[in-house]
């Protein structure tokens, strides 16, 4: 099974910049030729872009079904339920030392005031 | 020489292991899932199952159309000439593809849900605060513990801890930050792409059950800018003044639907957690570096 590493991810990404970036070459280009008028030249530029457009749907579900075969979905719930447990985990540790550090500070106070009343 | 090198070395050390703090970002996050989650569990919730099932008794009504030719096969069937099967499709109705039932997706909206309040739980620095406000009540209670019983041995102890109490709450808050931050990062690292692939799922059954797509919401967009492009060559002034108000109209249901559609909204989840594990990701500010160069200043003391 392939594996989603951020290598793949960042492939992903590049590619859909890529089209994206033709996408806006191709319509300056469009516009150019309109503006020239060269319609023959600015429909051509049409379809190429829709073209393009249409990759770039292509790269987004070539992204989606990587993705997918990537991690199953059970998978994926188990680890988020897992990460989310560690995050919760943590900050009970430390909300329990800070409350020791309390305990013992309470316990110290007492224990001070009685030394105050008896020695 | 060597000093400027171990300098230089722990401000690259510190600036490797600093990160800015997220937990307004990590609040506003929580908040937002929560916004979305309810919604989500109203819009879709029985309504999925329902669609189903739906779809389920459309396949069982008509199984006998379950294979079929579309018309121009009509043509090879009768062996006319010019028709060849490579022009026949298979027409084969299809369940709408949906991971789970209303049942899973609420299960898996509850998964991400938990899971950014707790990470709004962890991102949110009253952890480290707690301790180095008990850590200094500790110090206070054994310096008055110290002047109470009059004892050498332990006002020897507590007076170096008193005058350093500040320090000493500094160093405890500041590892405590440290390894809060660790954690931060390892965590929004590990869980970007399961909790995207979640997402997918709950996107699937949403759409599945008739919430408007992304992609729908932009084929709209898509095609209103095309008549305009093609009217602004061919049309008349009329036909191009349609267009363009035409495509105005989509381009205010496409901000419309990207700002509140639902699948949008889960799309936007999925973007802002990888945002917050790339700025929890990325090297330190240079602000970041002086604040915690200023916090090195004050545990210096202690060394």
């Amino acid at each position: 099974m392939p594996k989603f590493t951020k290598t793949a991810s960042n492939q992903f990404n590049s590619l859909k910049l890529q089209t994206l970036n033709a996408i806006a070459e191709t319509e300056r280009r469009r516009i150019e030729a309109i503006a020239q008028g060269q319609t023959a030249e600015a429909k051509a530029l049409k379809a190429h872009r829709e073209a393009l457009r249409d990759e770039l749907f292509d790269i987004a579900d070539d992204e989606l079904a990587f993705i997918k075969s990537t991690l199953s979905i059970d998978e994926a719930e188990a680890r988020v339920r897992a990460v989310a447990e560690e995050a919760r985990g943590f900050v009970k540790n430390m909300k329990s030392v800070a409350s020791t550090l309390n305990a013992a500070a309470g316990f110290l106070n007492i224990f001070t005031r009685l030394v105050t009343l008896f020695v | 020489m060597m000093r400027v090198h171990a300098k230089a070395a722990l401000v690259l050390l510190l600036a490797s292991c600093s990160t800015p703090d997220i937990s307004t970002e990590a609040g506003l996050f929580a908040d937002a899932v929560g916004t979305v989650s309810g919604e989500y569990e109203t819009a879709v919730g029985a309504n999925a199952d329902a669609v189903r099932e739906a779809e389920i008794e459309a396949l069982v009504r008509d199984r006998t159309k379950t294979l079929s030719l579309d018309g121009a096969c009509e043509g090879y069937a009768a062996d006319t000439a010019g028709i060849t099967i490579a022009d026949c499709k298979v027409i084969r109705p299809e369940l709408v593809y949906a991971e789970g039932t209303a049942a899973r997706a609420a299960i898996q909206i509850g998964r991400v849900r938990d899971y950014v309040e707790a990470l709004s739980l962890l991102a949110s620095s009253q952890t480290e605060a707690d301790i180095g406000i008990a850590a200094a009540a500790l110090i206070d209670s054994v310096d008055k513990l110290a002047v109470a019983t009059t004892s050498k041995g332990l006002i020897d102890f507590a007076a170096p801890l008193t005058a350093r109490k500040d320090a000493i709450a500094e160093v405890l808050t500041f590892a405590v930050r440290q390894q809060r931050y660790r954690l931060l990062r390892k965590v929004t690292s590990d869980v970007d792409l399961p909790l995207r692939r979640i997402l997918i799922s709950l996107t699937e059954t949403a759409v599945s059950s008739g919430q408007p797509s992304v992609r729908d919401s932009y084929e709209k967009l898509r095609a209103a800018q095309n008549r305009m492009d093609d009217t602004l060559i061919d049309g008349s002034d009329a036909e191009y003044r349609a267009a363009i108000k035409a495509f105005l109209a989509a381009q205010e249901a496409y901000a419309s639907f990207s700002g509140q559609g639902l699948t949008a909204r889960l799309r936007l989840i999925a973007d802002t957690h990888s945002a917050l594990a790339q700025r929890l990701r990325r090297p330190a500010s240079l602000e970041e570096i002086v604040a915690l160069l200023e916090q090195l200043k004050a545990i210096q003391g202690i060394f």
